[in-house]
């Protein structure tokens, strides 16, 4: 008997619908949730979503009057759960057949409050495991050490939703909800929030979920558009989280990400307009002279020479 | 040595086990199963449908080659051929593989196979069919291209639903088995504002068992390189609107047809 809800939201999606659909016929389970969350549509999802509806007695429609986006429409689902587990899915992404049974079946067996999982990028029919930055394998450990040192990728680098499985009971429920204020990556915080206060984790090898790189257009590191800066907000919001903590270190790992971001986004400069450009360099300022000076010293300095040399210069510049 | 024989569609696959009731290929080859659509994840396996019982009486081992290549796709397989190699090894038992047969190069670059002999799979078919009861035949029957992504499958059946709908009202569509699932609803819609009804066929039935079924039906399709599909459309006696509306059909087909 299965504990796990599946937390799918999706707007216009007629084009994806049918395969996701598919997916979650071939992982059904009994006592399996898929709460599905239109997000205002208008295309043919609301007449996919009631049909499917009919047929797999698992599905939960939850059908929001205004568009709210993706975080907020997985919070409303956040409030239909029932079971002690969940897990989301995008809706142009798709499982193996069979993925969510042994994903469940990895937390209850290793007993944490949160499993991560590989996963498959899809570009066209080309297809590349990505590995989560963990080597420890179906073994729990403190939660907290998935954030690890600044200048090493850890699990919480690893913002992708649903490469895991989550214990509400172990987590709680006041601890599940997004951010909806944010664009995107309002999963950044997310996971920082889960992995400072959840209790035990664990990484196991399953790699089932496979996720479509190139319909995801409108994805933050191929768009040089204003979204791009929205990823600055999202390492606000762990700023916040982690000084509030008082853990420097803490505080240090999280300035280093900050930066190693910025010199990421400051490399593709090129995808931005001039005014944009300017407006990464102020923010990105902003955002790095906000942390406290020795944190921010002690987690730069954990980065190479060539993305020093950019901190630098965006910290000189005013 | 043991023959292996790759198929990647219900047509193939009888044309081989036909091969081996014609004495071209030996009894004790290993049929290996592809599905190569672009989610082959949700696409239904063959071996699973009802029809492929007389092909799995004719091999001594089935083995299917998604689960072999998992996670990756059979057509960009992204991995080396010794890895390759020895999943294939450990999914066969050991076996000693001798020739390769198939009619695509999807496993591995060093594979040089030989070509799926010529054999006719009539008898075949027709053994899949007997347990199948198709009902009356149509006015026409669609049969459903193979598109690259998925907006386009709904898009390509409905203009071949409006098209045969010329026929009369009571149209077959046979999805092609790589296309997503229910992109047959446009064209549900096409029928339905017609007046006509559409009947979809379930998943496990292979094209190739309707048109043995309803021989004398005309066909539109798009000419997706699917075994035994016949290029559209069977009678160019029917000339006029109806061939002008095939016209636009096919050249939609190829505008959508997915070339790997």
């Amino acid at each position: 008997m299965s504990d796990l809800s599946v937390i799918v939201p999706m707007h216009n999606a007629e084009a994806f619908l049918p395969t996701c659909l598919a997916t979650l016929r071939a992982n059904d389970a009994d006592g399996r949730r898929f709460i599905l969350v239109d997000d205002a549509s208008t295309d043919q999802t609301p007449e996919l979503l009631e049909r499917a509806a009919s047929e797999m007695p698992g599905i939960r429609v939850l059908t929001n009057s205004g568009n709210v986006g993706a975080w907020g429409s997985r919070n409303a689902a956040h409030a239909l759960v029932d079971t002690r587990y969940i897990t989301y899915l995008d809706v142009d992404d798709w499982l193996a057949p069979g993925h969510l049974d042994r994903l469940e079946a990895a937390i209850v067996d290793l007993g944490v409050d949160v499993v991560r999982t590989d996963h498959v990028r899809v570009d066209g029919l080309a297809r590349t495991l990505v590995r989560a930055p963990e080597r420890r394998r179906s073994i729990g450990y403190p939660a907290q050490e998935a954030i690890g040192p600044a200048g090493r990728r850890a699990v919480v680098d690893y913002p992708f939703l649903w490469a895991g499985i989550y214990d509400v009971t172990r987590i709680g429920r006041e601890n599940l909800d997004f951010d909806a204020t944010m664009r995107t990556a309002a999963d950044r915080p997310w996971f920082w929030r889960l992995y400072m206060t959840a209790g035990t984790a664990a990484v196991v090898d399953l790699h089932g979920v496979f996720y479509r790189k190139t319909a995801n257009v409108g994805a933050l590191t191929q768009a040089g558009n204003e979204s791009t800066l929205h990823i600055i907000d999202a390492f606000a919001r762990v700023r916040d989280l982690v000084v509030a903590s008082g853990r420097e270190d803490w505080t240090a790992r999280a300035a280093a990400s900050a930066a190693d971001m910025v010199t990421f986004h400051v490399a593709r400069r090129a995808r931005l307009s001039p005014e944009l450009r300017r407006e990464l360099y102020r923010r990105a300022g902003d955002l790095l002279r906000s942390f406290p000076d020795d944190a921010r010293a002690a987690g730069v300095a954990t980065l190479p020479r060539e993305q020093r040399a950019v901190i630098r210069r965006i910290l000189g510049a005013s | 040595m043991t023959d292996l024989v790759l198929v990647r569609s219900f047509g193939e696959a009888a044309r081989a086990a036909a091969a081996v009731d014609a004495g071209l290929i030996a009894h004790d080859a290993v049929l290996l199963v592809a599905r190569t659509g672009p989610v082959p994840e949700v696409a239904t396996r063959l071996q699973a449908s009802a029809a492929f019982a007389p092909i799995r009486a004719r091999f001594s081992t089935i083995a299917d080659l998604n689960d072999i290549l998992e996670p990756y796709h059979p057509l960009a397989p992204t991995i080396s051929d010794a890895r390759l190699a020895k999943r294939l090894s450990e999914a066969l038992g050991g076996l000693h593989v001798g020739r390769v047969v198939a009619d695509a190069t999807v496993i591995g670059a060093g594979a040089r196979p030989v070509p799926l002999p010529e054999a006719d799979p009539a008898s075949i078919v027709a053994e899949a069919l007997a347990p199948h009861r198709l009902g009356p035949a149509p006015d026409a029957i669609v049969l459903g291209a193979a598109p690259g992504d998925h907006a386009d499958a709904s898009e390509v059946h409905a203009g071949l639903v409006r098209a045969a709908l010329e026929l009369g009202p009571r149209i077959v569509l046979a999805p092609h088995p790589d296309a997503p699932p229910a992109s047959h609803l446009a064209a549900e819609r096409v029928a339905a504002e017609a007046g006509a009804t559409l009947e979809v066929l379930d998943e496990a039935v292979p094209i190739e068992l309707a048109l043995a079924a309803w021989p004398d039906v005309p066909q539109f399709s798009g000419g997706t390189g699917m075994g035994t599909a016949a290029p559209a459309p069977t009678r160019p006696r029917r000339r006029g609107a109806v061939a002008r509306r095939l016209d636009t059909a096919r050249s939609l087909v190829r505008a959508y047809t997915f070339r790997p």
